[in-house]
């Protein structure tokens, strides 16, 4: 997508975090949802769907489902959180299992604990109905590559 | 077949064909009556886990199983549009490369299972070695290298060329009770359509 950097600016500019979604085909296929709460605080949903099933027999979201609604949460939020414009590349994931999860909506947020000049480090709590009971926990890093907008 | 010469220190790989894994493991999974029999495990594998009767991720994703061995797995996922992350250079998500690596190291922890049940990830590490390509098809193996009564250790790999790794992963498994185990059993079976 060539003019990518230009509609990642307009986004974070009109603040409609829901729309980056489009842009993200991974994103889009999972079905993630971004709402957007108190002081600018960024949820990320992944609806109940049959899609995502892992486990049939309980049944249970797949575990890699959940990683990646996780992870790709995170490459959002730095997409439209970031001051400067870049774009996150993924350089390791490592996530906890801590409960199995239901086929009912998920909920994640994401929290920066450090932004440096070339590698950030964000980590990412998932729930379902009670955000004290998370059913996973997980933390990236990536590489925040920063995007040229086009001089003319 | 090659052996991964990238990972050589991590997977002590010899160089030599190792009967078709690319790992060098030699790993005791026990007395081979007293495991879940491999027919079992691959009906669970392509019926239960994935196939396109019940609606799954796996199936979503368009993922393959190519071969299930004891503690020794081989998947393929096609290039698709509708997983790409970066919409700059085209490269699929890592969420999906991680999904086709939670799968392959999840089969082959339930190969070196006792009976036929789950074994829930209780966690699991990706590194992003090299940059994708944005056309070819991406292979996973996965092995067991550790078991112990209650823990399966289970390590792999994804590549689009196999000389060059895309990710490298580590997950751990945890064995249910006896009891857990036969209530999964019999779940199974009720979705095979089995006594």
């Amino acid at each position: 997508m060539q003019d990518f950097p230009q509609t990642l600016q307009k986004l974070k500019q009109t603040g409609n975090a829901q729309d980056l979604v489009g842009l993200i085909p991974y994103a889009q296929t999972l079905g993630v949802e971004i709402q957007t709460q108190e002081e600018n605080r960024l949820l990320f949903v992944l609806p109940a769907n049959h899609d995502v099933v892992g486990n049939p027999t309980l049944p249970a979201i797949h575990g890699g489902a959940l990683s990646g609604f996780m992870e790709v949460s995170s490459a959002l939020y730095l997409l439209f959180c970031s001051q400067r414009l870049i774009i996150p590349r993924v350089v390791d994931f490592s996530i906890d299992f801590l409960r199995a999860g239901r086929i009912v909506d998920t909920f994640a947020s994401c929290e920066v604990m450090r932004q440096g000049a070339r590698v950030a480090n964000i980590q990412i709590t998932a729930w379902q109905d009670d955000a004290s009971q998370p059913i996973a926990t997980a933390r990236a890093n990536f590489l925040t590559e920063p995007l040229e907008l086009p001089s003319s | 077949m090659v052996c991964l010469k990238s990972v050589e220190n991590v997977f002590e790989c010899s160089g030599e064909d190792m009967s078709g894994s690319g790992f060098n493991s030699k790993i005791d999974y026990g007395d081979e009556s007293d495991l879940v029999p491999m027919a079992e495990v691959r009906e669970l594998c392509y019926k239960v886990l994935g196939g396109l009767e019940i609606p799954n991720h796996v199936s979503q994703l368009k993922m393959e199983y190519d071969r299930i061995d004891r503690g020794d797995v081989v998947m393929k996922m096609p290039f698709q549009e509708s997983l790409i992350g970066n919409p700059i250079n085209g490269v699929m998500h890592g969420g999906a490369i991680t999904t086709l690596l939670d799968t392959c190291c999840g089969a082959a922890a339930l190969s070196v299972l006792k009976d036929l049940s789950f074994a829930p990830t209780l966690d699991l590490r990706v590194d992003y070695l090299s940059r994708g390509d944005n056309q070819s098809e991406i292979w996973a193996q996965a092995e067991i290298y550790r078991l112990t009564d209650s823990i399966i250790f289970a390590r792999g790999i994804a590549y689009q060329n196999r000389e060059k790794p895309v990710a490298q992963v580590h997950a751990n498994f945890a064995r249910l009770s006896p009891k857990h185990t036969a209530v999964m059993k019999e779940s199974i079976y009720a979705i095979l359509g089995r006594e």
